[in-house]
């Protein structure tokens, strides 16, 4: 895994983990708060101190060379590994990644592949983090 | 309706029944949801004559339709039942990640009635609900409990439970739910007299949203209204509550030695600075509630003292220093940190805790308490060292402990003769961390608040002390702070905003310094829910709220007599700082108040025309009392 350039920096120290990012994100993608479809994951590890987990947009891409129907590829506008509609949702991009940044959710009936996208451009948490933990 | 996940789970602790309905819809088009929610709960289901710790009264937590949603804040859960401290409505609010969550596991709201024979636990994940036994829990502190109950079933589920006040009924005891407290009122010992150790929630469902893109878009302008306010961007983000600690103290607002000053000489060690940055004596990590920007909430942790090493003290607030520090004239983050440790423990209020301590201080300066009634301690203003043992002794009902548990009121009347001339409450409730003689405004916030003294009913004392306007609800000139004959108009619409706050899941500190728009609130409210709402209705569905409050606390006996200060505002005069030599006329203020409100002056509710107007004639002609 080579972490790419152009993806949502964290700064862990500055977190204070109110996952204001994680509830914008589904809002965002998914038009709801769903605590299961989220691009960025905050977890305690102790009192105080929260892990961030959020897709590397890596260069060599893992997660597309193992998907089955070429769903996966990078964005040329925005520079993030994007999952395309084309996704059948069978999980195995999510078995594979490094850092375990790819979530399967369930819309409408249909399992698909979720991960950040950045966005379009401006990523939404990275906007709506009061503390500046995040950053692109 | 979306926004709400309209289901209600109630649980019947005496049958062990568990059933899930539908939002009463009449209540949410009446009162929006929340704090409302479980007040119109109560008006309906509880007989208005129940004694608070009696199976019959019931315990309900509420969130807003806003709770779990990207708003800033947007983590509130109200708790409501019948409250033992004040015998009034009581009505609790708290953050964390726990209404955030309840929301996700599908419920608006969870009522607890009747009583189980032996402790509990209510474990909830999604649809799945049980009640499991606690008996190994029982006695266990609220920080044990946590402990305990996320090694058996996971860390991903957000947990609210008791420590030993509320096991033991203390009036004073509160909810603890991850450092964040449903603190004032009793909420815990009715928990505990209902032997429900804990709630444990867990849920990975929707809450969706009717119009996605105009929610972000308004959302982005909330939290824009939030950000653009200096003092909030600034100390507030930075330092949390205690960044008030120094524009009460030159306010002349800060209640010093149980209200015998309005200034404590000795502040500077207590400046939020010592805290944060004094390195080598504490740690304070950032533990922000669901969705918040403000970020206030920290958890502290005291690496050496006097009293060990590695204490985790938990959140320290504006309310806790200024209750257990200027208010005993402690002026030391040692004692402080220690005495809030216990409260946090056991599971008691800090500011009725502190303020409770205070009282005995005086009794004991004024010689109506002697070392005989404290088990040898010397309660002398500013002895930090006893105050943390009455303390420690409070939570556990050990000794002396045993008579404060119940707040400063309940100690009084046990002790008797002049002892209630310095009990600092209303409705029995202990005045929280503001001097009323600094500002008109507070006078009036904590003589009517419905749940006893209260603080956030609203702050006020942003507006006519420090200064700040509110266009938006119509405070457009800086208004007096020591003229109590002025109208109180202003003060009228300002309550009813910090009441929506409660309605519908976000922090008062998105509105204490005049940040967050009504209107904006409105806006957002639509676009989550698909209601069409405006600021107006926003405003009226508190006014019915408090409407709703003032008329169960009526049919409670009470009545204008209850709305009064204690005495010592309305004869000593202030020592110190802008409100110097200034007595409370709380008569004027009252009068005014009432006016503002169309409330009747004799019995303190609103009168039968302003009911009308409401809409609540049936609540009107619900009364048992007489009329």
């Amino acid at each position: 895994m080579k972490p790419g350039v152009i993806k949502v920096r964290i700064n862990p120290d500055l977190c204070q983990g109110c996952r204001a990012c994680e509830s914008v994100c589904s809002v965002f993608h998914l038009g709801a708060v769903d605590p299961a479809a989220t691009g960025i994951r905050i977890k305690e590890k102790k009192m105080g101190h929260f892990n961030q987990t959020v897709c590397q947009q890596c260069e060599d891409m893992v997660c597309a060379e193992r998907c089955p129907v070429d769903a996966i590829s990078r964005d040329a506008f925005t520079g993030a590994v994007t999952i395309s509609d084309a996704c059948i949702g069978c999980g195995k991009c999510a078995e594979d990644c490094p850092i375990d940044a790819i979530s399967m959710i369930e819309v409408e009936g249909r399992h698909l592949a979720f991960k950040c996208d950045l966005c379009g451009g401006v990523p939404e948490c990275v906007k709506i983090c009061p503390r500046n933990a995040l950053g692109w | 309706m979306k926004g709400y996940k309209d289901c209600v789970l109630r649980i019947d602790l005496t049958s062990g029944k568990i059933s899930k309905e539908k939002l009463n819809e009449e209540y949410v088009k009446r009162y929006l949801g929340g704090e409302g929610y479980g007040v119109a709960l109560l008006w309906d289901e509880v007989p208005h004559d129940t004694e608070a710790l009696s199976e019959k009264n019931i315990l309900s937590f509420n969130t807003g339709p806003l709770t779990g949603t990207p708003m800033a804040s947007a983590s509130r859960t109200s708790i409501n039942f019948l409250s033992p401290l004040s015998n009034t409505i009581g009505s609790s609010n708290m953050g964390s990640h726990f209404g955030a969550e309840l929301k996700f596991a599908g419920y608006d709201s969870i009522i607890f009635q009747g009583k189980a024979d032996k402790p509990v636990i209510a474990v909830i994940e999604n649809d799945k609900v049980e009640i499991r036994d606690a008996s190994h829990l029982w006695g266990k502190n609220t920080r044990e409990t946590t402990e305990i109950l996320h090694e058996e079933v996971g860390k991903e589920y957000k947990i609210s439970c008791i420590g030993q006040g509320g096991e033991m009924l203390s009036s004073l005891a509160c909810i603890f739910s991850d450092d964040c407290f449903a603190g004032r009122g009793g909420a815990g010992a009715v928990m505990g007299s209902k032997n429900l150790k804990a709630v444990l929630v867990k849920g990975n469902g929707r809450v969706e949203i009717e119009d996605k893109d105009k929610f972000l878009e308004i959302n982005a302008v909330a939290i824009k209204e939030i950000r653009d306010e200096v003092y909030t961007w600034g100390p507030v983000h930075g330092y949390g509550t205690p960044a008030w600690l120094d524009g009460a103290n030159e306010c002349g607002m800060l209640p010093t030695r149980n209200f015998r000053q309005n200034y404590f000489e000795k502040l500077e060690p207590l400046m939020p600075v010592n805290l944060w940055n004094n390195r080598d004596k504490f740690e304070v990590r950032r533990r922000a509630c669901y969705s918040c920007q403000l970020g206030c909430h920290k958890y502290v942790v005291m690496k050496n003292s006097d009293f060990g090493e590695g204490i985790e003290v938990g959140e320290l607030e504006y309310e806790t220093i200024a209750a257990l520090g200027p208010r005993c004239g402690v002026d030391s983050y040692e004692d402080i940190s220690m005495a809030n440790y216990y409260l946090t423990i056991y599971g008691l209020d800090t500011i009725s805790g502190g303020a409770t301590i205070s009282a005995a201080m005086e009794w004991f300066e004024e010689g109506i308490i002697t070392k005989d009634d404290l088990d040898g301690l010397e309660l002398n203003f500013g002895n930090g060292k006893a105050m943390v043992e009455l303390i420690r002794k409070m939570g556990l009902r050990e000794g002396c402990g045993d008579l404060f548990a119940d707040g400063s009121q309940v100690a009084a009347k046990k002790i008797g003769g002049r002892a209630l001339d310095y009990t600092m409450t209303v409705k029995g409730m202990e005045i929280s961390a503001t001097d009323p003689r600094g500002s008109s405004a507070m006078t009036i916030s904590f003589g009517t608040s419905e749940r006893g003294a209260c603080h956030m009913r609203p702050y006020a004392a942003t507006i006519d002390a420090f200064g700040y306007l509110y266009p938006d609800l119509g405070v457009e000139e800086p208004k007096d702070p020591f003229n109590d004959s002025e109208s109180k108009e202003w003060l009228k619409s300002v309550k009813e905003f910090f009441v929506v706050t409660n309605l519908i899941g976000i922090c008062d500190f998105n509105v204490i310094n005049c940040e967050l728009h009504a209107t904006t609130l409105a806006a957002l409210y639509t676009a989550l829910t698909g209601i069409e709402t405006d600021k107006e209705e926003l405003l009226r569905k508190a006014e019915r709220t408090i409407a709703l409050e003032r008329a169960l606390n009526y049919e409670r006996g009470f009545r204008r007599e209850d709305d009064k200060l204690p005495k010592r505002f309305m004869t000593e005069e202030a020592f110190a700082g802008p409100p110097k030599g200034r007595k409370v006329d709380m008569e004027s203020a009252l009068d005014k108040y009432y006016e503002a409100c169309s409330y009747d002056k004799d019995k303190a509710i609103p009168t039968k025309e302003k009911f009308q107007e409401l809409g609540m004639e049936d609540i009107y002609n619900g009364f048992f009392v007489n009329k």
